[in-house]
């Protein structure tokens, strides 16, 4: 990672490795495979395509390629406050996300992780370390998997 | 007299040109021995063709949006924007062409042809890298796709010939090592994820519909099946492009470090092509894999 200067008793500013987005960008894209694959199980199971809680999964992975593309794309330059805290506290929620995902049958509780990981996304978006610990948290909650 | 003078002139003329063809035809220079200007021209006709395809992938995934009924998804959610792909296609694009306009002209250089530079490559390439919303490995293309084009641009200035090839190899392998890598990166990874995300656009596309499909559906569900089978085996085939890509790219870094080494060592132009030839052969194969695919249905 590439530091900026700090002031004294001032965390740097961080910018993210091509090899760290690309991991984020991974992670996004590996949950949003997940999400599909619970849409897909729950309409073998007979869910209709047009139930609301099955378009709602649809929506989730596209959100979610969406945000894995643009992190793999425009996202350069990616400069946060304890980066590596941040890129710490991303990768334990989605790896939680993930692995509660895997096999879920659940499709409330699919959305609600699903919906949790496009706020932490969003959430980066916005650089606000506060607003990352948050949202990383609410997808741990989510997936229902103790810090 | 004057007569006899003119004719001896004439005869020392014709031997003088003579012995000049003679010892040309005997010379093998490094463009005959490596076939530089020749690897160029299948580089520039086939490295697009991995490249265009960033933008190919959001445009075929928008595709598949579309045609998903309204009623499967979310009223709020948009086909994407594809600007982003394309202007990345672009940019990658002038950098791949900086990289084959330079073995170009190293090719050029070495057999004495006249070497030219195309100001527009210069001014093209600036303006793209001047995009610093790319990843980094993408913007590092770039830069190095600056340096070399300006020692390109000071070769044709200065008027190199042959004997200063060694030299501008020995300049600019570190611009080309780092430029390949970062073109291999963003293509093995970048644009690797995007095909990720068009393959689940795909499983996203057919598998719903078809684990839906209702008995009496049977004949259509056997279209269905084959029509997803020909998409994906399109996009298996994109995805060996991408390594094909991936591999002619460490191809070119090999070939360009071998190439120094050997002219470090002032080597001579048989003991080049010996040294270069299996790096040449397998660049070949990995443009020809992209070529056949590209052929494919």
């Amino acid at each position: 990672m590439k530091s900026t200067k700090s002031i004294a008793g001032t965390p740097a500013n961080t910018t993210l490795t091509d090899d760290q987005m690309q991991a984020l960008a991974q992670s996004f894209h590996d949950i949003a495979v997940e999400v599909g694959q619970v849409r897909l199980d729950a309409i073998s199971a007979g869910s209709k395509l047009t139930d609301p809680n099955i378009v709602q999964l649809q929506g989730n992975v596209y959100s979610l390629m969406n945000i894995a593309a643009n992190f793999a794309l425009t996202a350069a330059n990616l400069t946060l406050t304890n980066a590596d805290q941040a890129v710490a506290e991303i990768s334990v929620a989605t790896a939680q996300a993930d692995q509660a995902l895997d096999k879920l049958k659940d499709v409330d509780k699919a959305v609600n992780i699903a919906s949790s990981v496009i706020v932490l996304a969003m959430a980066i978006s916005t650089k606000d370390m506060g607003q990352i610990a948050s949202a990383a948290e609410s997808v741990v909650t989510a997936a229902g998997v103790s810090v | 007299m004057p007569i006899l003078r003119i004719r001896c002139n004439l005869f020392l003329q014709v031997v003088a040109i003579s012995s000049l063809c003679i010892s040309l035809s005997s010379c093998v220079d490094l463009d005959d021995a490596a076939g530089l200007s020749k690897l160029s021209d299948e580089a520039r006709a086939e490295l697009p063709r991995v490249s265009n395809d960033v933008a190919g992938t959001c445009a075929r995934q928008n595709t598949l949006f579309e045609n998903t009924p309204p009623a499967e998804r979310p009223k709020t959610e948009q086909a994407q924007d594809c600007r982003p792909y394309e202007e990345l296609a672009d940019h990658l694009a002038k950098d791949q062409n900086v990289l084959v306009s330079y073995f170009d002209a190293l090719g050029k250089l070495a057999s004495n042809k006249p070497m030219t530079y195309d100001a527009a490559i210069d001014e093209n390439v600036t303006a793209s890298s001047a995009n610093t919303s790319f990843s980094a490995n993408a913007i590092t293309a770039g830069n190095d796709a600056q340096s070399v084009l300006k020692s390109l641009a000071d070769a044709v200035t200065n008027g190199y010939r042959e004997k200063q090839l060694g030299q501008l190899i020995t300049a600019n392998d570190p611009a080309i090592q780092s430029l390949t890598h970062s073109l291999n990166k963003v293509i093995t990874s970048d644009y690797a994820l995007l095909l990720a995300n068009e393959q689940l656009s795909l499983d996203t596309f057919y598998q719903g519909p078809m684990a839906g499909a209702q008995p009496q559906e049977r004949l259509a569900l056997i279209l269905v099946q084959r029509q997803y089978a020909y998409d994906k085996s399109a996009l298996q085939s994109r995805k060996d492009s991408m390594v094909a890509y991936g591999k002619a790219m460490e191809d070119f870094a090999s070939l360009h470090a071998k190439l120094k080494q050997q002219a470090e060592k002032k080597a001579s132009m048989v003991e080049i092509a010996k040294q270069v030839a299996p790096t040449i052969e397998s660049l070949k194969t990995a443009l020809s894999d992209i070529q056949s695919r590209s052929k494919q249905p």
